[in-house]
């Protein structure tokens, strides 16, 4: 008897673990978990088609964030008109916390599955094969014949208990080196105000943070290694460690045995952290178990910034942790939150003074946005400063030279900041090249190659420094800002930036064809392109 | 944004001034002007929504109406947010006029002053035009009298944070056909520039670009101005071959 037929929706630019595990307890629960990616927007028609070629029995749609959510929800919608008729399940961290509008606003979907949705969604599947109805699972949200029934949450379970997560046939590939996310918990400890992770875990019925044990996570690091051939491992831990240097020291010592009784030689590491839990000798252990690229969740230097995003991080914590990996010679990379509902010119300069001294570790910046079930979001609405709606929240600064400036520079630096092509993206991934090239196909670092991309990097966040300064100064000096005025400015400074952006492209091409050039022969062909 | 006309406003004013004094249900001959056609940039994503409130025990009974008298109704409505109370229903046209939404409110406490939601929707007209609307009200309560009003942000410029992009639609090796793509559905202007090379304008927010000869990285950049509600502004680069 043919096994049942489950389709995941979502975005997949890599491997998506959330519908990959969810895919995995489909399988070992007898389904067949077909993942269909879902990137961007216009890709819809052909992922209605294909879900409806494949005549799946559910549909489940992850909808991590608001920004895709209207268009990820208009997909269930597109399937109804379509002629879909089975069951259609949304999940993630935005259905999670929006289900109401959901439910009430999208009649074709049928249920909602909150929080970590293995086990629920299993079990929604079941309930549709064996014609029993979905109201009443523990961890959902479902519509039968009209009637919301709103069901108890699931209690988390451990996550060594779960499968590995389903996996394609061939991996990514970054010059060469096969690689692969992964991750070793969920979950983070800390509360940050404009963050899902805190909210998310906060909301759910367990820990708010849980590790793998290290032998589960070096046994899925060996099939991966043997059987797929990777030899990076990206880890997508919401925080790899825990602030305690003796507990993240006895964690690394644990990975690392265990990496090096099974041979696991040769690999290299991803990984996050917050700026605290940065430490010279616990830096010096990962980078020897072979951690290439970190990055650093810096957020804001601003004295207004630490506080209204109650980042419990002092400037200096910020400023220590990025001098030490600078020392050691691992690739970092960091995000400010330049702007957010408190922010002040004062701030802004704080923090602008700070990636300038930062120059060289690649940046990049945007504002705080608020997402469902945050503290953030509390705060607006209890000041009644929330804009928008469910599926687009909103605010605007207390400081109207603040909003003014948030909007000149979101607009000026839209494509720089904001696309997958743009100088920020390319400066942080050429660096990583780097360092995978260094790291895998280089018997010593080429220092010369180094210096030279180092100080791009550092010519780009100048850059990016001294535009955002020019805005800064409009800003300042504009008492009461022209429509027409302030527009002609933001054309200006987006035309600048353009222009220097078109001094860069040709450094970073350039230096993208020579690495590529350093890959060996076997190797060769397995680059992405720039 | 567009050009607001002032004739038509106007011309709305004067049927306004005719229909209070000449009812078209009397069979008396005449025949009131049609009412003119709605005008997504006089909607102004709902600037032109009013609102009126009665209230009944903890019932607020919130009429919202497209203000300026032109041949409209609701093509979709959605009432979100809700601060101070709760949703009981949303109706549209619930007197019998197209461009009306009723929205029932219970409010959250007796004690309860003040509170806010947020209308969103399209307002559409008979010639198939469609505005989106989206505005929040907020409503004061004093004793039996109801105060709703659209909630006021700061009077900056750039108002809409409104994305566009450039998407090649086709080309070969000498020359690009670039499209700038948004979602702003109100009129808005289009204007390129490159770095080298020439440009064709076309209509349809279209471009073609004649390639330079000399190899080397390139740059096309459009600007997509929404008037009043701001500018998008969007790059792509392509290098030529030797």
């Amino acid at each position: 008897m043919a096994r049942p037929l489950v389709v995941l929706v979502g975005a997949e630019i890599e491997e998506n673990l959330s519908i990959r595990y969810l895919a995995a307890v489909l399988e070992a629960g007898g389904f067949t978990g077909m993942i269909i990616r879902f990137n961007e927007s216009m890709e819809s028609d052909a992922v209605v088609r294909d879900i409806c070629a494949a005549g799946p029995l559910v549909v489940g749609i992850s909808i991590p964030f608001q920004a895709r959510a209207r268009e990820l929800l208009g997909l269930a919608s597109h399937l109804r008109l379509a002629g879909y008729r089975g069951h259609i399940s949304v999940g993630g961290h935005f259905a999670t916390f929006e289900y109401a509008g959901i439910l009430q606003d999208y009649w074709a979907v049928d249920s909602v599955v909150r929080h970590e949705g293995e086990h629920t969604f299993a079990e929604v599947c079941k309930a549709v094969r064996d014609g029993i109805a979905v109201g009443g699972i523990p961890g959902t949200i479902a519509r039968d014949n009209g009637e919301v029934t709103v069901a108890p949450k699931r209690a988390l379970g451990p996550l060594d208990d779960l499968p590995f997560p389903q996996r394609p046939a061939t991996p990514n590939i970054v010059l060469g080196i096969s690689c692969a996310p992964i991750m070793a918990s969920r979950g983070c400890y800390a509360n940050c105000t404009f963050c899902c992770i805190h909210a998310y875990t906060d909301n759910a019925a367990g820990p708010r943070y849980r590790k793998r044990s290290p032998e589960n996570i070096v046994r899925e690091m060996l099939q991966e290694y043997r059987e797929r051939g990777v030899r990076l491992f990206v880890f997508h831990d919401d925080n790899f460690l825990v602030p305690s240097v003796a507990k993240n020291l006895q964690r690394c010592s644990e990975l690392a045995a265990l990496l090096a009784r099974q041979e696991l030689d040769g690999i290299g590491l991803v990984m996050k952290c917050r700026p605290q839990e940065v430490d010279r000798q616990l830096f010096e252990s990962l980078q020897s178990m072979g951690v290439i690229r970190v990055y650093v969740g810096i957020e804001t230097n601003s004295d207004e910034g630490v506080v209204s995003l109650n980042r419990g991080i002092s400037p200096s914590q910020n400023r220590r942790s990025l001098e030490i990996l600078r020392g050691l010679g691992i690739y970092c990379s960091f995000n400010v939150l330049i702007f957010d509902p408190e922010a002040t010119l004062r701030g802004i300069q704080q923090n602008l003074e700070f990636m300038e001294q930062f120059a060289d570790v690649p940046f990049n910046f945007c504002r705080a946005e608020v997402y469902a079930g945050t503290p953030l979001k509390q705060m607006l609405t209890a000041q009644g400063r929330l804009l928008g709606d469910y599926l687009a929240w909103g605010y605007e600064m207390r400081d109207p030279r603040v909003e003014l400036l948030f909007r000149i520079v979101s607009t000026a630096f839209a494509q720089r900041n904001f696309k997958p092509d743009g100088l920020a993206n390319l400066n942080m991934g050429i660096r990583f090249d780097n360092e995978v090239l260094s790291h895998f196909h280089s018997r010593a670092r080429d220092r010369i190659r180094d210096e030279q991309l180092v100080a791009l990097s550092r010519e780009i966040g100048l850059d990016s420094v001294a535009h955002f300064r020019r805005a800064l100064q409009f800003v300042a000096e504009t008492d009461q800002p022209e429509s027409d005025a302030v527009k002609r400015f933001t054309v200006q400074l987006a035309g600048s930036l353009a222009r220097s952006e078109l001094r860069f492209l040709p450094r970073i091409k350039s230096a993208r064809r020579e690495m590529e050039s350093c890959v060996p022969r076997e190797h060769a062909g397995l680059s992405g392109a720039l | 944004m567009g050009i607001k006309s002032k004739a038509k406003k106007a011309a709305a004013a004067g049927v306004t001034v005719a229909t209070s004094g000449l009812s078209s249900c009397n069979d008396n001959g005449v025949v009131d002007p049609p009412p003119p056609p709605l005008e997504c940039s006089d909607v102004d994503q709902g600037q032109s929504l009013e609102a009126t409130a009665e209230r009944v025990d903890r019932v607020l009974s919130v009429t919202v109406r497209h203000a300026l008298g032109a041949d409209a109704y609701w093509f979709d409505v959605r009432v979100t947010n809700p601060q101070g109370a709760v949703i009981v229903s949303v109706v549209t046209s619930p007197n019998g006029r197209p461009d009306d939404v009723l929205v029932t409110l219970l409010l959250q406490s007796d004690t309860t002053s003040t509170g806010s939601f947020t209308v969103e929707g399209t307002l559409a007209g008979y010639s198939n035009q469609h505005c989106a609307v989206l505005r929040t009200f907020t409503f004061t309560v004093d004793g039996q009298n109801v105060v709703v009003s659209q909630r006021k942000g700061h009077s900056l410029p750039l108002v809409a944070r409104e994305r566009a992009w450039i998407v090649m639609v086709g080309g070969d090796q000498r020359e690009v056909e670039l499209e700038a793509r948004t979602e702003y559905r109100d009129p808005h202007g289009v204007s390129w520039s490159v770095t080298g090379g020439s440009l064709v304008i076309n209509p349809n927010q279209k471009a073609r670009w004649l390639l330079p000869e000399e190899a080397g990285l390139y740059q096309v950049q459009v600007v997509v101005d929404y008037g009043q509600n701001g500018l998008a502004v969007d790059t792509m680069a392509f290098e030529v071959l030797g």
